[in-house]
């Protein structure tokens, strides 16, 4: 079983990869027809990577967000899937598939090197707690991501300019500021969900709401990162677009960091099934 | 008060500005990634790889100024003052500019709707959303959308709920109580009468008159699910003299306005006695064995020294010993063949190494060293933090601000319609606090659905005797 779920999803990051070159291709050389492909394409990478996910489901009996593999996997496949409903919806998203493609294999490719993880979920993380806290993490992670390849799409967009913008559905740079915006506040609201459900879990499970593990800091560092994001939106006006776009970027990896590079760097008490 | 809000005004237009708390926040940023980069914080998590990786400790600001309480440096606290001065000036105007604006929106409700076309506006406007009100003036009447005017109030209160979080840590800070104490099984603590192993006290703990004893009957070493208990207890109240209460690894117990709990801690107490050949006793009792990490192996040691040092008595407990290779090694952590090794050491000269099974008696250089049964021992949290409630309050408070906050986004939309002359010609404006690029699409969309509307609008159908006569 694990051969098959390690082969589809291998697949799944080549579909994403492909997606993403095409994506590239569409906007380099102005193909709208491509953009269509690329959609086309990333969509049945989506295909795979939810029958990965449910395969995964089906077989450990909890839901696939414990492990690394299962926590990246997870977070990549929300990306997804908010892109693929907000392309439907808003159609000057679709460019953006450009932006946020790399950030989804990358970090495919990444779970991919850890073990699947173990098919019988950890005592300590038996509770009801583990999947309120994880989800939020996934979907705060899945809109940090989201925005940073917004964040992608609107440094391309200011220093390119394409003849046929309307047959690409590429938007007013402004446009992409106030999606990024959105995005980010969404994902900070998920993301001190996820701080807060973490803390009434750590006092069921450690005695204490709040214990300044590594973890713990740098979360409380990545949604400090984030609420500074939101302010500088609101009060520093001029430094809204660029110096924006690039700080998305950066906080991302603050983030995808304090989730997944902590454990690595340092000794915490949070740890992963498998 | 005019003094007051002129003080505010002043504090508000030069220190206190929201691009002050931005930099207050982004100080707070740096700190904890200070905090965070800095192996010395807290010994037990942070990884010294990353110090030798990062040669932190030759960083000078890391070195000289140690940053050893990041957060209740003079620094941090000025910085959460701060912010807590901006964000109660925040609130303050937030709200006086709320409590305006809801006047002005009621006065506006207020006003007759005039014409059916000034219905048909102001029915797509309530379609889109808004909350519509009228207002005539002479040939001009003006229907006035409001919408998202939550969003303040979520803001407000998001705002709010910082200034209580951040109330609650003051208030944990100087106002709370944690305590750390082991217990061996059959062992009693009294927090009033016997010593904690750590304790952190604020400024302004006052130690509850409810007194208790607390009885350790048995540790359950492993974690059980579905609310078994892993530890069996007795808390004595010293004035009912009874009460057996069984304490849960995952449950803490609230006892005379503290919180007990058991800590992640455990480990074995074997019975040791120690006497010389002229039946001096040097030590007698359970002794509480360190627990420590080996090869993925747990350990359990002690030692015990006497007359200033130059005795000294080295322990391991091996909890599943078994001889392989001309020595005892455990294969487990748990206790089926417990024995004990002793090393005796005179002036750092090693006199006697040897082991002892659990129940015997084994003769070490001029020492006999007796060990009898094993008990386990447990760590033990005792907290009292009043600031907590208050924390996750604000924590309520701020998660509904949020929500508030997201769902909605204030925007006006202002359609003048004007009647000259038998003709009707209308303008609209509208303002929004974000997204102006989505809200021009918006404005422009509903400017040709209502000179649509317009087009199809006969002549002059006015309901309005009174405007018409005006006309």
């Amino acid at each position: 079983m694990e051969t098959i779920l390690s082969v589809l999803y291998w697949v799944t990051v080549i579909f994403y990869a492909f997606s993403f070159a095409i994506f590239a291709v569409a906007l380099i050389f102005q193909k709208s027809k491509l953009l269509n492909l690329a959609l086309r394409v990333t969509l049945i990478g989506f295909m795979l990577h939810t029958a990965v996910a449910t395969a995964r489901w089906v077989d450990t009996g909890y839901p696939p967000f414990v492990s690394y593999f299962e926590a990246m996997s997870a977070s990549a496949w929300f990306g997804v899937l908010i892109f693929l409903i907000l392309q439907q919806w808003k159609p000057f998203i679709r460019a953006v598939g450009v932006g946020i493609m790399p950030f989804i294999f990358l970090l495919m490719g990444w779970g991919g090197t850890h073990p699947f993880g173990e098919k019988i979920l950890p005592v300590s993380l038996q509770s009801f707690w583990l999947f309120i806290h994880a989800s939020f993490a996934t979907a705060a992670v899945g809109c940090f991501m989201f925005a940073a390849g917004v964040a992608v799409m609107r440094i391309y967009k200011q220093k390119n300019n394409c003849i046929l913008e309307e047959q690409l559905f590429i938007a007013k740079a402004e446009r992409y500021d106030e999606f990024n915006f959105r995005l980010i506040l969404l994902g900070f609201i998920f993301y001190g969900i996820m701080i807060i459900s973490g803390a009434i879990w750590a006092d069921a499970a450690w005695g204490r709401y709040w214990g300044w593990d590594p973890i713990e800091l740098w979360s409380l560092i990545t949604w400090l990162l984030y609420a500074v994001y939101l302010h500088i939106y609101f009060t520093w006006k001029k430094l809204r677009g660029k110096f924006l776009a690039f700080y998305a970027i950066i906080a991302l990896l603050v983030a995808a960091f304090s989730l997944w590079g902590v454990g690595i760097v340092y000794k915490t008490l949070h740890t992963y099934g498998g | 008060m005019d003094k007051i809000i002129r003080i505010l005004n002043i504090i508000k237009g030069k220190i206190v500005t929201p691009k002050f708390a931005t930099i207050l926040m982004i100080h707070l940023v740096g700190f904890s990634v200070i905090a965070a980069l800095n192996p010395s914080f807290d010994d037990s998590y942070y990884s010294k790889n990353l110090n030798q990786l990062l040669a932190l400790d030759n960083i000078s600001p890391v070195k000289t100024i140690g940053f050893q309480h990041h957060f209740e440096s003079f620094a941090v606290v000025l910085t959460l003052i701060f912010l807590s001065v901006s964000l109660l000036i925040s609130i303050f105007y937030r709200s006086k500019t709320e409590i305006k604006r809801n006047k002005k929106s009621n006065i506006l409700k207020n006003a007759p709707a005039i014409t059916n076309l000034n219905q048909t506006f102001s029915k797509k406007l309530e379609e889109n959303g808004y909350s519509v009100s009228a207002n005539a003036s002479g040939i001009v009447t003006t229907i006035r959308g409001q919408k998202g005017k939550y969003g303040n109030i979520g803001s407000i209160l998001f705002h709010a709920s910082l200034v209580i979080i951040l109330l609650g840590i003051a208030v944990s800070k100087y106002a709370s109580f944690d305590g750390i104490f082991a217990l061996t099984e059959g062992q009693t603590f009294n927090p009033s009468k016997d010593r904690f192993l750590n304790a952190q006290t604020g400024k302004y703990y006052q130690h509850p008159k409810e007194d208790f004893t607390f009885k350790l009957l048995n540790v359950e070493p492993s974690y059980k699910v579905n609310g078994a208990a892993t530890l069996a207890s007795i808390i004595e109240n010293v004035k009912e003299k009874k009460a057996h209460i069984p304490v849960y690894i995952n449950n803490g117990y609230t006892v005379g306005g503290r919180t007990l709990h058991q800590g992640d801690k455990t480990g074995y107490s074997p019975y040791i006695h120690i006497s010389n050949e002229d039946g001096k006793i040097f030590s007698e009792g359970y002794t509480r064995f360190a627990t420590s990490s080996q090869n993925g192996h747990r350990m359990h040691s002690d030692l015990l020294e006497f007359e200033n040092g130059t005795i000294r008595f080295e322990f391991e407990l091996l909890p599943d010993a078994l001889f392989r290779d001309g020595k005892y090694v455990s294969r487990s952590n748990e206790l089926n063949s417990p024995i004990l090794r002793v090393v005796v050491l005179k002036n750092k000269n090693v006199l006697a190494d040897t082991y002892v099974p659990a129940g015997g008696i084994v003769k070490a250089a001029e020492y006999e060293i007796a060990f009898g049964d094993i008990r386990r021992w447990s760590e033990f949290t005792l907290s009292s933090d009043p600031g907590l409630n208050v924390i996750l309050f604000g924590v309520a408070f701020a998660l509904i601000g949020l929500v508030l906050r997201l769902i909605s986004v204030k925007k006006e939309i202002i359609i003048n319609l004007y009647s000259i002359n038998e003709s009707l010609t209308f303008d609209i404006i509208g303002t929004t606090e974000k997204f102006q690029a989505s809200f021009e699409n918006e404005l422009s969309v509903m400017r040709t659905d209502l000179e649509n509307i317009l087009k199809k609008f006969p002549k002059l159908v006015v309901t309005d005797e009174q405007i018409l006569e005006e006309v």
